[in-house]
């Protein structure tokens, strides 16, 4: 199959628009608006499935990204064909108040520690993959999921002081602070970066 | 006391913690394994000692910043995590790099899976108890290292591809320099081929162990050299080719068997490709008189505009790419690592394992090359 052809026949099957922002690289988004989230979810599920049959065969990645400002998750499956040879990403937006998906572990087999990281770090759940509730890399994690963007680690270890350091981290922690604020423009030499 | 009372019998099944102080284990990770006396019945995977919260500290960081962050995501061969950081930015912001920096970056790459592949020969001789692989693939790293200091001025950590090129050019006389350590080692290569193959050993540890095919491999999302050793021609660099690659003349190695021999023999068959390679990129440098970097920005900070990109590379471990979004800021809004070790352990490994015996467990784990710092983030 060419990737022509792939954008043909998901336009065909799931009436969804595939964007092609580089070469090898294909985007598809489930969309939001006029479907329940039922329908949604399977629609999900039958295009993972129809692409692992298409000639998806490797399960890259999956992630999450916080757009805290919109109010949603958005959920990025990758997925890599050796034969076409192309990437496709699937987006998946989540409500960010309510972020309850299920799983696809049963296509995938390597989502099972692809959905545990995003769980851990994102607190999305993923009904139907039991490893996903389960610590992945944090250890008696009593915050808000690290990676959300209002998760402010600064606070955070202002609140739980480090044990056995040997020192407090405190005073380089601010120093590190101060040094992460953004440049103004003097600093930078009035220079506003590549898009101005 | 009887000598009786003193011995502690065990209900098998059992639980056996194995890591991350076990010699057998590389790196920092460990596996809960139950155990049937010598037989493995279950396992997995308990990572999170090296969490070190990459991800989180990019978004806080500036992009110029990030570089000096990133090598640290993975130890043996750091450069993938600059390349693939670097050319992620560069494909957002629709920046060109000179035919020169191209060429620099893929010898850097190239000389990164020599010396991890060099640490793949070493851990496994320690685990065959094969001692002098370990001390001589060790002993010659440190050339490769020499060579990496001399070019960039740092042995492990380089620092050394920032977006738009390399940060300086190739010193006077390096290019030689790399071509004698390139002798140097292809002599060394042959020695090991005789410690190795005259080895009754390392042929009856390894031929047989841990047989994978290529279904079970994709299925199971294994990548890189794990997945070539089970016959299939699958190389990034060939596939979706970056930096330098589509410029060079290679093939892709294979091997049939899918078992332990094989992933060892693939990689050690692509340190001589390696070898071809960075000739051919020699004779390249010495033709090219572009400049090493085109830097369409200045001043330590800058924007990126808004968009994403995911870059993916062929490691000596699999697949490692790179997920970046930016809002137009001076910091990226999310980066996202991809290593492969998070389906190597997590999916794969506590597959494999079952069924095996104890003794080879740090066999497996070691020829699948695990590598828990990209696991771990």
């Amino acid at each position: 199959m060419r990737v022509e052809e792939v954008i043909k026949a998901i336009q065909d099957k799931f009436g969804l628009e595939v964007e092609s922002p580089y070469p090898r690289r294909l985007r598809v988004r489930i969309p939001a608006e006029g479907k329940s989230e039922e329908e949604r979810r399977q629609m999900l599920r039958d295009l993972l499935q129809y692409a692992k049959e298409i000639g998806f065969q490797h399960m890259s990645f999956i992630t999450c990204v916080d757009f805290i400002k919109d109010g949603r998750f958005e959920l990025n499956y990758g997925l890599w064909s050796y034969t076409i040879p192309t990437m496709l990403v699937v987006k998946y937006d989540l409500d960010r108040e309510n972020p309850k998906h299920i799983t696809v572990v049963d296509i995938w087999k390597p989502a099972k520690t692809w959905e545990q990281e995003v769980h851990e770090m994102f607190g999305v759940e993923f009904d139907g993959n039991p490893r996903s509730f389960e610590p992945y890399v944090l250890e008696d994690w009593d915050s808000i999921p690290p990676l959300r963007k209002d998760f402010d680690p600064v606070q955070y270890l202002k609140e739980h002081p480090m044990q056995g350091a040997g020192y407090d981290p405190l005073p380089y922690v601010n120093l590190v602070e101060k040094n992460l604020e953004q440049p103004t423009v003097e600093e930078t030499g009035g220079d506003e970066g590549a898009d101005s | 006391m009887p000598i009786r009372e003193l011995v502690v019998t065990y209900d098998f099944p059992t639980d056996l913690h194995l890591g991350p102080q076990h010699p057998g284990i590389h790196g920092n990770f460990a596996y809960i394994l139950k155990v049937d006396g010598e037989k493995i019945i279950e396992a997995k995977i308990v990572p999170g000692y090296l969490h070190r919260a990459f991800e989180k500290l990019m978004e806080r960081r500036t992009w110029i910043n990030n570089i000096a962050l990133i090598p640290r995501v993975c130890v043996p061969e750091p450069d993938v995590n600059e390349y693939a950081f670097n050319a992620a930015i560069e494909r957002i912001a629709g920046w060109e790099i000179p035919p020169r920096a191209k060429y620099i970056r893929t010898v850097v790459l190239e000389m990164a899976r020599i010396s991890a592949y060099l640490m793949y020969l070493a851990s496994m001789g320690g685990g065959v108890g094969v001692y002098p692989l370990t001390q001589w693939a060790f002993g010659d790293r440190d050339y490769i290292l020499d060579l990496f200091e001399a070019l960039t001025g740092a042995r492990v950590y380089h620092i050394y591809m920032i977006a738009g090129g390399v940060r300086r050019d190739i010193p006077e006389g390096w290019l030689d320099k790399l071509e004698e350590t390139l002798k140097y080692l292809e002599g060394r290569l042959k020695e090991y081929d005789k410690l190795v193959m005259n080895s009754a050993v390392v042929q009856r540890r390894l031929v047989g162990l841990a047989p994978i095919t290529p279904e079970y491999a994709m299925e199971h999302g294994v990548t890189g050299p794990n997945l070539r050793a089970t016959g299939v021609p699958y190389d990034l660099r060939k596939l979706d080719p970056y930096a330098a690659y589509d410029e060079l003349d290679f093939e892709v190695v294979t091997e049939k068997d899918g078992d332990a021999w094989a992933r060892f023999m693939v990689r050690r068959r692509e340190i001589d490709q390696s070898i071809d390679l960075l000739r051919q990129l020699i004779d390249k440098l010495r033709k090219d008189d572009t400049p090493h970097i085109h830097q369409p920005y200045s001043g330590l900070a800058f924007k990126v505009p808004q968009g994403e990109a995911y870059v993916h590379i062929e490691s000596t471990k699999g697949e490692f790419g790179y997920y970046v979004w930016s809002d137009g800021g001076f910091n990226p809004y999310r980066v996202f690592v991809r290593g492969p070790t998070t389906s190597h352990a997590g999916v794969l490994m506590e597959d494999i394992v079952v069924g095996q015996e104890l003794a080879d467990f740090s066999l497996i784990d070691g020829s699948f090359d695990i590598c828990p710092p990209d696991l771990d983030k």
